[in-house]
């Protein structure tokens, strides 16, 4: 996947609540300079608003927000918790953080569609939820 | 079979989720064979009556879509077959 980068895939062991999970996903793309300090915040108030709309699928949750709240360039980390993060509603829950930075409407459409299709293969994704360290987590999206 | 002509996909932000739904809502309509249906995806606050024939959208979202017309909610975003069995519910096929 050639937006994916080695180091913006990391496992973490858990997060105290699914506020510090999204803070924690979305760091990578923080420290590369990918968003904006802020952008961190605008997904958690986006969630408090409109609900967990990020749980896209089994286990996996993608946090993102409007490119004019501080998405800087197109960019994803991951992050695997090996305990799983509730979101406080029924059936929002979320082991894989697939932290989305899209500066526009277009430049992130591929990636989200090879993200997709990964998903879509069940057992695969449920292998890949497995992974023990990063170098095996970056190689399901490589 | 209900006279659908236009789809919107919608979820909070409306570039991430909504467009996985848009991909997966085009591929169960060209799975099923049914052709001439525009499929679109957008934020939540773009949602309004009359802007589509059926929203569709995440379940935690549903009941706001409900109030803009006929919608259908998935647990899965990224699952085609729920997606398709959610499309043949919603033509009635």
């Amino acid at each position: 996947m050639t937006l994916l980068r080695k180091e913006n895939v990391q496992i973490l062991e858990s997060a105290k609540d699914w506020k510090d999970a999204i803070i924690k996903s979305v760091l990578p793309l923080e420290k590369g300079g990918f968003v904006t300090e802020e952008y961190k915040y605008a997904v958690i108030s986006n969630v408090e608003e409109y609900g967990p709309y990020i749980c896209i699928a089994p286990h996996v949750a993608m946090p993102h927000a409007r490119p004019e709240q501080g998405a800087v360039s197109t960019q994803i980390a991951l992050t695997l918790f090996k305990k799983e993060v509730s979101f406080e509603k029924e059936d929002a829950a979320a082991n894989l953080f697939i932290a989305l930075a899209a500066a526009d409407s277009n430049s992130h459409l591929d990636t989200l569609m090879q993200i997709s299709e990964i998903l879509q293969d069940e057992e695969k994704a449920e292998k890949m939820l497995k992974s023990g360290d990063a170098e095996t987590l970056y190689s399901f999206f490589a | 079979m209900e006279n659908i002509k236009k789809i919107v996909c919608f979820c909070g932000s409306g570039l991430g989720s909504s467009f996985m739904m848009e991909m997966n809502c085009k591929k169960a309509l060209k799975n099923l064979g049914i052709t001439g249906v525009t499929v679109e995806h957008t934020t939540l606050a773009d949602i309004h009556s009359g802007m589509a024939d059926l929203l569709i959208c995440g379940n935690d979202l549903l009941p706001q879509a409900q109030k803009c017309g006929k919608a259908v909610g998935l647990k899965n975003l990224v699952s085609m077959p729920e997606m398709t069995e959610k499309i043949k519910e919603a033509f009635g096929i």
